[in-house]
């Protein structure tokens, strides 16, 4: 009989560290009370296992979006997050998938060979040889003519005419210029190659690129379905191009009437089975023609239910069964809620970093903030660990560049990169000695400072003063807390320093900062010194734009922090000049431009947030991650009813 | 009579051509450029030759390079052709987005106009009619506590208390997710979803048009055709319904007008908190996203319902109070 206890008891320890043991991401448990943060998710970024795929799908899912299901589920004309992931679990195949890594890879389930050619002109070309087993969700095989589609239809003049945007498949390839306004009837960038085969070639203007693989991959797109079957893809040697009837006036009507047609054709994981327009509400159903991702991994769970649901009420849906799953839970109140949840059992959470953050972003070229020593001792009149700590309400952190935790380079090269970094540390001493060494010696009269607010004398004689104007937005609480912690902070006046906020909406802010004076003029003329707002990372991190000093692009507003600094974007270009398979050339030219960037400081990053999807324990194995998130690890996880 | 709605037709067209001017004048010096806000997501993606090629291409397209007049003749010719123009945010006909709010809207607000009113009257008149007596010192208090409390107060409460730990109701949405159901399960479900919203609705409205029925009521019997009446020795049934009431009902229809019109707009904050698509959020939503094709639409259909209501209004008086003539 005590063997037998013993047998069991032991047993029940075994179960109970089964389940302890964690996957890639901090997953809570309902049996394990949890009341502190979770902790910070370095192997969030580990290359999930396949699932069993041998069962059958099984099961139910319904997921709440925050953001609105427009039913146009094509990125194209416009594009929500709910109606983007809808997107992603709806249609697939393309050339490259990505890793919960971020790293861009090619997919073997699609591409049965690949070859790169450098031309003389300068450009590549990709060859991409398809396999001949892949077919729509209504059954009919997928060619090489479905791929060279997507660049023809979304490039094409015709789309822009009726207020899409044709910049998102290929804008980086040879030829798209001519072809997208319509001055050139072939696209000489793509090439129809044969059935099962098709090129694309980028641009020398757009190379070397380190994410060149990502720019030159192509997904498959169901013509007809916004056509019909006489509109054709053609080559005759000079580049692809559609045939003379695919016009506006013929196809219009088609067109909108395909963008929101549920069921589409497609070839995702999933299908798009009903989509309630009164109720925004999407059904998907997996799609048993879908032969996996790059990994040959298939959706196990039957049907996804896409539903809206507000943030004051998220976590009563929760509680009472009405959605399953609630992604990117950012607020203290909010994972609090959440937590608590998961301790009274039957749900779980994975906890992940944000791959991007909240900040503070200066104006680098009037004011004050264009010298790097005032931005700096902000910097340290600022407890950023205390203000990431109150803002995030523990489940956060503060970085000290641009970069997000979860990104596969900052991992490789963190502790080294992490040893050059400034982490200007909260110290008023610190701020008075850089306003001094920077020139702030000066009262209003020209006389050396003593009190109040400190002045610089300028190449031309006239004394400024340290008055920070702050644009914040309206009902923020980043806003509220900044006032607390920063412009009221007595150290900010004893530094000489004085912070001026206006608070505006949104729109105006975002107006301000491009200084976009064809709205109104006032806004072209620079006014405010910093705003607070955030930012976020995709997993093509490419800077050179954000810090150009190209004049055209700076007067196109790309470089919205006004820096002029040739070193920053030269370091911010190079990291993308570079050879894709030069890992490591890329590591250490990302380490020069996070350093550089924390040297001068055009932003102030003031909290990275711990992000946290809660879900009903009947779903497993779900390890979403910054960058993989949602609609990518969805496919991996089931259901167990 | 029909002279007079003839007339009062012609005067509506008037007044709606008058402030479809105005209105379409107002929305187009709201600063902003629609051509560029369009190009904002790609820009850093374009030259500066490639943006302005773009940027004039859209400004033709959207017919912003037009005189205003001109603008507007494009505008209103399209509004009475049934064309209300493209939404800019979502780049489709603002006819064919706005009929699923429309919809939602208005099966909502029957039920609850309805459930307001068949408990706000009767109330009304017992209160009046039993003046300072305990019920109706208890509902005077219930009703300016109702009046008092904010919606969005009265909607989290009634969540927290009947969804979330009763379970008796759906915390939001308007069918149970993936339902199937055809014919009455369907409308079971959906009326099941609405409970909730429906008595928030209710709740909200029964303070105010309670008070103004009891008010209304009072006046009337406080009247000497009603100590006549009484004196006449006719049924107390008799005194109140077929001459106090008729009596009262003069004010309390411009209310009840006033009502109907509510029935198309919806309400932001039910719609928000119970995730109802309606027009509350749809119009809130389009000025929020500067989508003022969307909103002038919205606008004057409002207009329309508003001129068509003040219509009803005055018909109305006239079938009510036969002293009303209506036909001039």
């Amino acid at each position: 009989m005590q063997k037998r206890v013993l047998a069991l008891l032991l047993t029940v320890v075994m179960v109970f560290s089964l389940a302890g043991c964690k996957g890639k991401n901090d997953t809570g448990i309902s049996t394990e009370p949890t009341t502190t943060p979770a902790d910070s998710t370095n192997e969030a970024t580990a290359t999930p296992t396949p699932t069993e795929t041998s069962t059958e799908p099984t099961g139910q899912i319904i997921i709440g979006s925050s953001t609105d299901i427009s039913g146009e589920f094509m990125p194209y004309f416009q594009n929500g997050a709910a109606d983007n992931d809808i997107f992603r679990l709806t249609n697939g195949y393309a050339t490259v998938d990505i890793t919960p890594a971020g790293e861009f890879v090619v997919d073997t389930t699609v591409v049965k060979d690949m070859k790169t050619t450098d031309n003389d002109d300068g450009s590549k070309t990709y060859t991409w040889t398809i396999n001949n087993n892949l077919v729509w969700n209504d059954g009919t095989p997928i060619t090489a003519k479905d791929y060279v589609a997507t660049a023809l239809f979304w490039s094409s003049k015709v789309i822009t005419d009726m207020g899409a945007d044709n910049t998102i498949v290929a804008k980086y390839w040879k030829g798209f210029q001519d072809y997208s306004t319509g001055k050139a009837k072939e696209f000489t960038g793509v090439r129809l190659l044969g059935d099962d085969s098709f090129s694309v070639t980028i641009d020398k203007a757009n190379l070397p690129y380190f994410y060149e693989l990502n720019m030159a991959s192509l997904q498959p797109f169901k013509l007809s379905f916004f056509t019909d079957d006489t509109v054709t893809v053609n080559d005759d040697g000079k580049g692809a191009y559609l045939s003379d009837n695919f016009t506006k006036e013929n196809y219009e009507a088609k067109i909108n009437a395909a963008r929101t047609k549920v069921p589409a054709i497609t070839c995702g994981p999933y299908n798009a089975t009903k989509y309630d327009s009164s109720t925004k509400e999407a059904v998907l159903e997996v799609n048993p023609k879908y032969l996996g991702d790059y990994q040959k991994q298939t959706a196990h769970i039957k049907t996804i239910v896409y539903k809206k649901v507000t943030t004051e009420t998220s976590m009563d849906e929760l509680s009472t069964g009405s959605v399953d799953l609630l992604t990117g839970m950012s607020s203290g109140d909010e994972i609090n809620a959440g937590l608590d949840l998961v301790d009274k059992g039957g749900f779980n959470y994975t906890a992940y970093d944000r791959n991007g953050y909240g900040k503070l972003q200066f104006v680098c070229d009037f004011g004050p903030t264009q010298f790097v020593e005032v931005r700096q001792a902000v910097a340290h009149l600022l407890d950023r660990n205390d203000f990431a700590k109150a803002f995030t309400g523990g489940f956060g952190s503060v970085v000290n560049g641009p970069y997000g935790p979860a990104m596969w380079m900052y991992q490789d090269v963190k502790d080294d990169l992490e040893s050059k970094l400034d982490s200007y540390a909260y110290s008023l001493d610190d701020a008075i000695k850089l306003l001094e060494d920077g020139g702030w010696v000066y009262d209003k009269d020209g006389k050396a400072y003593s009190s109040g607010i400190r002045y610089k004398k300028l190449d031309d004689g006239t004394y400024m003063p340290l008055v920070l104007e702050w644009a914040s937005s309206e009902q923020n609480p980043v806003s509220e807390l900044l006032v607390t912690k920063l412009q009221n902070n007595p150290d900010v006046a004893a530094a000489g320093m004085k912070i001026n906020q206006t608070v505006m909406t949104f729109t105006e802010l975002l107006n301000y900062i491009y200084r976009d004076g064809s709205t109104d003029k006032k806004y072209a003329v620079p006014t405010y010194n910093m705003f607070n707002l955030g930012t976020g990372f995709t997993p093509v991190y490419d800077q050179a734009s954000a810090y150009t000093t190209d004049p055209e692009q700076l007067k196109n507003g790309a470089n919205t922090n006004f820096i002029k600094d040739d070193k920053l974007a030269k370091t911010a270009q190079d990291m993308v000049l570079v050879d894709p398979a030069d890992k490591t050339t890329f590591e250490s030219k990302f380490e020069d431009f996070i350093i550089r960037w924390n040297e001068l400081l055009p932003d102030l990053p003031l909290y990275s947030n711990q992000y946290h999807d809660f879900y009903n324990a009947k779903l497993q194995n779900y390890n979403p991650n910054g960058i993989w998130d949602m609609k990518y690890a969805i496919l991996y996880a089931n259901v167990t009813e | 009579m029909l002279k007079y709605i003839g007339k009062r037709v012609l005067y509506m067209v008037f007044v709606f051509l008058i402030m479809s001017l105005v209105m379409f004048f107002l929305y187009n010096l709201i600063p902003g450029d629609p051509a560029r806000a369009q190009l904002e997501p790609v820009k850093t993606t374009l030259t500066a030759e490639q943006y302005q090629m773009r940027y004039k291409q859209l400004r033709q397209q959207m017919g912003l390079d037009d005189p205003i007049i001109v603008k507007y003749s494009k505008w209103i010719g399209g509004i009475l052709h049934g064309d209300f123009g493209m939404s800019t945010r979502h780049k489709k006909p603002v006819i064919d987005l706005i009929k699923a709010p429309m919809g939602n809207t208005i099966f909502i607000n029957i039920f609850a106009t309805v459930l307001a009113l068949g408990i706000s009257i009767p109330l009304g008149i017992i209160c009046a009619v039993k003046r300072n007596s305990i019920m109706d010192n208890v509902v005077q208090v219930l009703t300016i506590v109702g009046y008092s409390l904010p919606i969005f107060i009265i909607t989290l409460i009634s969540i927290f208390f009947f969804a979330v730990n009763l379970r008796w109701f759906p915390v939001s949405g308007m069918h149970s997710p993936n339902f199937h159901g055809t014919g009455l399960v369907a409308f079971a479900d959906k009326m099941q979803h609405l409970a909730l919203p429906l008595i928030v609705m209710t709740i909200g409205s029964l303070g105010g048009m309670t008070r103004y029925v009891r008010a209304a009521m009072i006046e009337a019997l406080r009247m000497d055709y009603i100590r006549t009446a009484r004196a006449k020795g006719l049924k107390e049934k008799v005194v109140i319904y077929s001459h106090a009431w008729r009596n009262a009902l003069l004010p309390v229809i411009t209310l009840i007008i006033g009502w109907f019109i509510s029935i198309f707009s919806g309400s932001l904050v039910i719609e928000q908190m119970f995730n109802l698509n309606g027009m509350g959020k749809f119009y809130m939503d389009a000025l929020m996203n500067q989508d003022y094709n969307v909103a002038l639409a919205v606008q004057m259909f409002y207009m329309v319902v508003a001129l068509i209501g003040n219509l009803i209004i005055d018909l109305s008086y006239g079938f009510v109070d036969p002293r009303v003539r209506v036909n001039r």
